[in-house]
Formats: C-alpha cells, sequence, structure tokens
C-alpha cells in the first residue's frame, strides 16, 4: 500500500502537487512494443483482406506497403514529439501545447472514440471466436456471444484497474504468441519453396487476380490497408508511465512498426499463396482460413489460439489508450475533472477506465441485440474514420512544433529526418486515405465530421469556460517566444 | 442443464463479481479520500509553471 492511500480524507484543498498520486512510471520499451503491435497485429487476422476485394491481390499488396509509409511517418513523428512531450493522451498533449484547447478537445475525443470502438469490435469478434472454438470441439449447441463480450471488457477493464504494468507484461505475452503463430504458419507451410503448398504465381499472377479494377481499386484499398497497422500510434498514450520515456517511446514504437510491416507482408505473402482472390476478399479470418487448408491440425491450432491472443491484446491495449486520453482530458478540465483522478494504490485512471467500460460493451452488443452484423462494420469504421481525421491532424502539428521548437533549442532523444519530408508525405497520404474511404463510406465520413463539428460546439459553448487556460502548458519545455 | 448453459452461465457470474469489485473499490476510494488528493491536475496555486525566455504563468495563448 503506498504511503498516499493512507491519507486522511478532510484533508484541505491546498494539496501540493507531490501528494496526489500520479500514473506509476514502470514502463519500458518492451512495453511501449506489446502496446502498438498488440492493438494492431489482430488486423493481420481479420480485416486487412477487404482490400483484396477491393484492388485484387496487387492492389493489397500496394495497400499494405504504402499505408505502412504513413504509418511509419506517424510513429516517427510521435517519436520525436512524444520524447519530448512525454504526457498521458500522447497526440492530444501534443495538440494542446501546438495547436490549442479546441484541436485538442478533438484529437482528444478522436483517441478516446478510435480506441473505445476497437475495443468493442473485439469483444464482439472474441465471442464469434469462442463460437468457432465450441463448434470445433464438437458442441451442437451455439454459444451466446452476450457472456463472453461482456466477461472479455469486465476482466480486461480490471487487469487495467490493478496496474499498467501487469496489464501491458500479459500484453508483451500474448502478442508475441501472435507474432509468433504467424512465423510459425509461414515454415509450417514452407512459403519459401516453389514445390510446397504455396501457388503464389497461380493465384495472383494474372491481371484478373492482380489488378482486377485497376488503380482506382487500389486506391480504394487503401482503407483497408489501414488494418495492417491502424493503433500503433497508441504507443504515445503510455509516455508518462515509461521509467524513461525518451528513450523506451522511440525504441518501442520503432520497433514496433518495423514488426507490423513484417507481419503484415508475411500475411498477404501466406493467404496470396492459399487462398482465391474471391474468397480472400470476403473472409472472415483468413489466416486461420490458411492454416486449414495446410491440412496440420497444429497449425489450425496454433492460429486459432494466436487469433485469440490478437484479439485480447488489442482490446487491452485500446482500454490502456482509451482511458489514458480521457484521462487526461479530465485532468485538464476539457471533462468533468472527476475523470482527472488517479487511483492511490494502484496508480491508474480508474475513473476513466471504469466509465469507459459501459460505453464499450454498448457497442459490442449493439450488433447482438439489433441482429444487424452490419453494424459491427459501423462501429469498426467509427472508429478508422476518428484516427485518420488525427492523422490528417499530425503533419501540420508536427511542422508547427519544429518551428515552435526549432532543433537545438531543446534536448531530442529522437530527431525526425529529412523534415519536413515526413510531415508532407503523412499529409498527402492521410488525404489519400481519406478519398479512399469516402469512395466506401461517405455516408458515414460526413456523419461522422458532424459529429465532431457538434461536439466541438459543445465544448466552445459550454465547456470551454471550465478549462484553466494558465495550466494548460505542462510540459517540461522552455516557453517558446510569443507563445 | 447443458455445459453450454454451465460456461455461459460461469462467464456471467464472474462478470458480475468483476463488475461489482470495480464499484466497490471506486466508491471506497471516494469515501476514504479527499477528492483534491486524488485528482492528479495541474494546479497554478501549486508553484511556477516552467518558464521560457518570454512566458509567463499566465500568457499562454488559450485559441
Amino acid at each position: 500500500m503506498s504511503a498516499t492511500e493512507d491519507a486522511p480524507a478532510g484533508v484541505g484543498t491546498a494539496t501540493s502537487t507531490q501528494e496526489r498520486p500520479a500514473l506509476r512510471q514502470v514502463l519500458a520499451p518492451m512495453h511501449i512494443w506489446a502496446l502498438g503491435v498488440g492493438i494492431v497485429l489482430v488486423g493481420e487476422y481479420m480485416g486487412w483482406n477487404f482490400a483484396v476485394e477491393k484492388g485484387g491481390m496487387y492492389g493489397a499488396l500496394v495497400a499494405c506497403w504504402v499505408v505502412g509509409l504513413l504509418y511509419t511517418c506517424i510513429v516517427m513523428i510521435n517519436s520525436e514529439v512524444t520524447s519530448a512531450i512525454p504526457a498521458a493522451g500522447g497526440q492530444y498533449a501534443q495538440a494542446k501545447h501546438t495547436v490549442g484547447p479546441l484541436m485538442a478537445f478533438n484529437v482528444g475525443l478522436y483517441l478516446t472514440l478510435a480506441y473505445t470502438m476497437l475495443e468493442a469490435a473485439n469483444a464482439n469478434v472474441l465471442s464469434y471466436l469462442l463460437t468457432t472454438l465450441s463448434g470445433l470441439m464438437g458442441s451442437d449447441q451455439e454459444l451466446s456471444p452476450y457472456p463472453f463480450a461482456v466477461l472479455a471488457i469486465l476482466a480486461l477493464a480490471f487487469l487495467n484497474y490493478r496496474g499498467v504494468f501487469a496489464s501491458l507484461t500479459l500484453n508483451f505475452v500474448i502478442t508475441g504468441f501472435a507474432f509468433a503463430t504467424i512465423l510459425v504458419l509461414f515454415v509450417g507451410l514452407r512459403a519459401w519453396s516453389p514445390s510446397a503448398e504455396l501457388d503464389l504465381a497461380g493465384l495472383t499472377g494474372d491481371a484478373a487476380n492482380a489488378l482486377p479494377y485497376g488503380w482506382i481499386g487500389v486506391i480504394a484499398a487503401f482503407q483497408f490497408g489501414m488494418w495492417f497497422y491502424l493503433g500503433i500510434e497508441g504507443t504515445a498514450q503510455a509516455a508518462e508511465e515509461c521509467r524513461s520515456a525518451p528513450r523506451s517511446v522511440p525504441l518501442g514504437s520503432l520497433a514496433g512498426i518495423m514488426t507490423l510491416i513484417i507481419a503484415a507482408s508475411l500475411t498477404w505473402y501466406v493467404c496470396a499463396g492459399t487462398l482465391p482472390w474471391h474468397y480472400l476478399g470476403t473472409a472472415i479470418t483468413p489466416l486461420f482460413d490458411a492454416a486449414r487448408l495446410s491440412g496440420s491440425d497444429v497449425l489450425v491450432v496454433l492460429l486459432l489460439l494466436g487469433t485469440l491472443c490478437a484479439t485480447l491484446a488489442s482490446a487491452n491495449g485500446c482500454i490502456n489508450d482509451a482511458s489514458r486520453a480521457w484521462f487526461s482530458m479530465g485532468r485538464d478540465r476539457y471533462l468533468p475533472e472527476w475523470f482527472g483522478a488517479v487511483h492511490p494504490r494502484y496508480h491508474t485512471p480508474f475513473r476513466a477506465i471504469i466509465f469507459l467500460v459501459p460505453v464499450a460493451i454498448a457497442f459490442a452488443l449493439l450488433p447482438v441485440v439489433l441482429d444487424d452484423p452490419t453494424l459491427l462494420s459501423v462501429v469498426i469504421t467509427f472508429s478508422i474514420l476518428s484516427g485518420l481525421l488525427m492523422y490528417s491532424f499530425m503533419g501540420p502539428s508536427f511542422i508547427r512544433f519544429r518551428r515552435l521548437w526549432p532543433e537545438g533549442s531543446i534536448p531530442r532523444a529522437y530527431t525526425l529526418p529529412l523534415h519536413p519530408a515526413p510531415a508532407i508525405a503523412l499529409t498527402a497520404l492521410s488525404a489519400v486515405v481519406f478519398f479512399a474511404t469516402f469512395l466506401g463510406y461517405g455516408a458515414a465520413l460526413i456523419s461522422i465530421l458532424s459529429f465532431y463539428l457538434l461536439a466541438s460546439i459543445w465544448f466552445v459553448a459550454r465547456r470551454y469556460k471550465y478549462v484553466r487556460r494558465g495550466a494548460q502548458f505542462t510540459a517540461d519545455l522552455p516557453r517558446p517566444q510569443g507563445y | 442443464m447443458s455445459s453450454v448453459a454451465v460456461v455461459e452461465l460461469v462467464a456471467w457470474v464472474l462478470s458480475a463479481l468483476i463488475a461489482a469489485w470495480l464499484l466497490v473499490d471506486m466508491v471506497r476510494v471516494a469515501r476514504t479520500h479527499d477528492e483534491a488528493t486524488l485528482v492528479n491536475a495541474p494546479d497554478p496555486l501549486d508553484g511556477p509553471p516552467p518558464a521560457g525566455p518570454a512566458g509567463d504563468a499566465t500568457s499562454a495563448r488559450s485559441a
């Protein structure tokens, strides 16, 4: 029990900062890697393959690498900014310092909703996987999805409530296992051997399979290429809880994006060589299906467990990131200050964690309650679009960051090379992915923009008066000229 | 009762136990600690914020 837990009630309000419980600084680079890769890796197991339906086999591969470039820019920008401003909330704290409160409020909201929706989708998928598992084990009765989706969200929230170290150590183990299963599948199929089970030339070699809809199909595939990497930017959320954020965030994040590019390329290669593109473009669990085609029971079991672990790791990381963003906004009074509380014993943002549990459960069960499976894709689209809105802000924000604190003015643990090329590339690629998303989900895009516009109006009209304007500059940096 | 029904019941019971523990602990913390000691917010009265060459505590832009 910490010393602060024994503080008696009724202590005066002039409590010094030193007496307040703070987030515990216990994380190492491996935890940052586990957080980033853990959230994303489920996208290798499912979801990315819809890019094949839009753009064919090669269209999906181009999307995989071009969107990989977009996320590499994001990770490099995050690494520099977060190592200078290591605060919970990540991009929210960056926006607060480089742009202003309204942008920060929107970014905080993007983060919270993107991760909460992704968590809800993961819980929904988890219940589907358990139903599949019970079927494979010979059960003729169908499992109800309700109890398992609810249990998954509550159990992971409990773990996050009790401490960040345990929850991200678990993420490291299950994410590592899930990544290893992809490698095992590659080895098990002897994917390097022309005489083995893969038929890459036969399945992708002609124009009808490779680029069936031409280059517009490739552009349309970009929105699903995001599945390979969506969420890696969440590593910035844990900066305040690192033992050394300037070391851990760049190391963990850059190792994470390298892991994901390898995993994405292997996944595409294995699936493109085993599954016909018409099937692959609509499959729910493509990697698992590739394992089933191998005829090896060991691979089937491993890939099923890998899918389960990837889904759990993603939901776990999402709870961590969504709660930090919500907590940070509460701490700065962008939301009621009640959410800015830190647990005196576990040193976690406990109220933010609990508040988001019913929200995630509601969105996880909505497709089941209304008996409309397409609502799951709406939930996921909401998450993707929220992430995309945030990416479009990061390029201009980083250019402003460099103007406020030029090279040499502050110590940097990581310096983005070739500035401003990555920021410009990120902005341009975000615009292309926006266009691709508009092609597929135009109505959803307009709806979500309207939602954030209304939220901004609410913030300016009703909430901004509570924000302590003189206390927004919390970074340990010199105030720039004219700030 | 079938095995599927038993597994589902166990999941519901575990969910209820976890939810109850989380709520009880949250209420317990609120009752045993002063709110000012829990909220991890920067307070301008705590001390001067980091000052740069041209800055002061109240001139932060509030765009």
